[in-house]
C-alpha cells in the first residue's frame, strides 16, 4: 500500500462502518443492521448510499465479494488485507483525535 | 383525468421536479393507489389498501440494461426494495413502510453525487427543448414567406409549439439552478463534516 495514500485517508462514517462490519463475511441487508447496531440506531445506511459505498471499495479492493457457495442469491463481502490496513490506520487517526480533543476539552 | 373506478386506476400528470413527483406518490399510495407502471405522463396504479408503501425515485447512473444498472436493482432487491418500473433512467421504487424511514442515499457524498445526476439530466432536457424550440422558430420565416394560407396557419403551429419549448426549457433550466443551489450547500457541508 502506497504511504502515502495511509497517510491522507480519512474514512467516512458509512465507509468505516462498513469496514467494520465486514470483520466477517455479510450481506448488504446484514450490514444495515449492523451498522445500525453498531451506532445504536445513530446510523442509517440507504441502499443506494450502501451501493455506491460498496462498488467504490470493491474498486479500491479494501472488501471482496466472497464467491457464491449457496443456493442464496445474495451477494457476501468481507475485507481485506488492505483493509485491514487501512481501518487499522483510521483507528490511530481517531485515537490521536481524542486524545487532543480530551487534552484541550475535558 | 382518470379511467376506471374499481382496480386499475390511470392519471395522466406531468412534473418538472421529481421531488414533487415522489411525494404525490406517495400521497397516493396513502389513499390506496400503489403505482404499477408509468410512461410519458401516464401513471398506472392498482387499489391495494392492505399493503403500505412508501415510494422513491432513483435516477441511474447507466440505463436499466446496462451491466451496472441490473447489478444495482439486483442490490435493491436483496435489501428489500422493490422495483416497479422505470421511464429512460428513472427508476420507481417502493418499500413496505416501516418503522425506519425509507430512504436510498443517506449520507452527504452519495446525495451530493444524486444531486448531481439530477441537475445533469434537468440541464440536458432544457438544452434539447431549447434547441428544438429554436429550431421550429427558424423554420417560420421560411413559412411567412412562402405566404399562402395553409403555410401561415403551420407558422402559427410553430409558433405556439416553439413557445411551448423554449418555456419548458426555461422551467428545467430554473430546475437545475435550485439542484446547483443545493449541491453546493452539500459541499460546503462535506468541507466540515463527513
Amino acid at each position: 500500500m502506497p504511504k502515502q495514500e495511509t497517510e491522507r485517508i480519512a474514512l467516512t462514517e458509512t465507509v468505516y462502518y462498513i469496514l467494520l462490519s465486514l470483520h466477517e463475511p455479510m450481506h448488504g441487508y446484514k450490514i444495515m443492521q449492523h451498522v445500525k447496531q453498531l451506532s445504536r440506531d445513530r446510523v442509517s445506511l440507504g441502499a443506494g448510499t450502501l451501493y455506491g459505498a460498496i462498488s467504490t471499495l470493491l474498486d479500491k479492493q479494501w472488501i471482496q465479494m466472497l464467491p457464491n457457495v449457496q443456493d442464496d442469491r445474495k451477494k457476501e463481502y468481507v475485507i481485506t488485507s488492505l483493509g485491514i490496513s487501512i481501518i487499522k490506520h483510521e483507528i490511530l487517526r481517531l485515537e490521536e483525535l481524542i486524545a487532543n480533543g480530551k487534552k484541550y476539552y475535558e | 383525468m382518470s379511467e376506471g373506478i374499481l382496480m386499475k386506476h390511470v392519471v395522466w400528470k406531468w412534473f418538472i421536479n421529481v421531488e414533487k413527483e415522489e411525494k404525490w406518490l406517495n400521497l397516493m399510495a396513502d389513499k390506496g393507489f400503489q403505482l404499477t407502471s408509468f410512461r410519458f405522463g401516464r401513471y398506472v396504479f392498482n387499489q391495494d389498501k392492505e399493503n403500505q408503501y412508501t415510494y422513491k425515485i432513483d435516477l441511474l447512473k447507466q440505463p436499466l440494461h446496462y451491466p451496472k444498472g441490473k447489478a444495482y436493482l439486483a442490490f435493491l432487491a436483496e435489501q428489500q426494495v422493490e422495483y416497479i418500473c422505470h421511464s429512460m433512467q428513472w427508476i420507481y421504487v417502493r418499500q413496505i413502510k416501516s418503522n425506519e424511514p425509507f430512504q436510498l442515499y443517506t449520507d452527504i457524498t452519495s446525495t451530493i453525487e444524486y444531486t448531481k445526476r439530477i441537475q445533469t439530466f434537468y440541464i440536458m432536457l432544457a438544452c434539447a427543448m431549447l434547441v428544438i424550440g429554436i429550431s421550429t422558430f427558424t423554420t417560420i420565416i421560411s413559412l411567412f414567406t412562402a405566404s399562402s394560407s395553409s403555410s401561415n396557419a403551420m407558422a402559427m403551429i410553430n409558433v405556439t409549439l416553439g413557445s411551448i419549448l423554449i418555456m419548458l426549457s426555461f422551467l428545467f433550466l430554473v430546475n437545475s439552478i435550485s439542484y446547483s443551489k443545493l449541491i453546493k450547500k452539500l459541499e460546503k457541508e462535506i468541507l466540515i463534516r463527513s
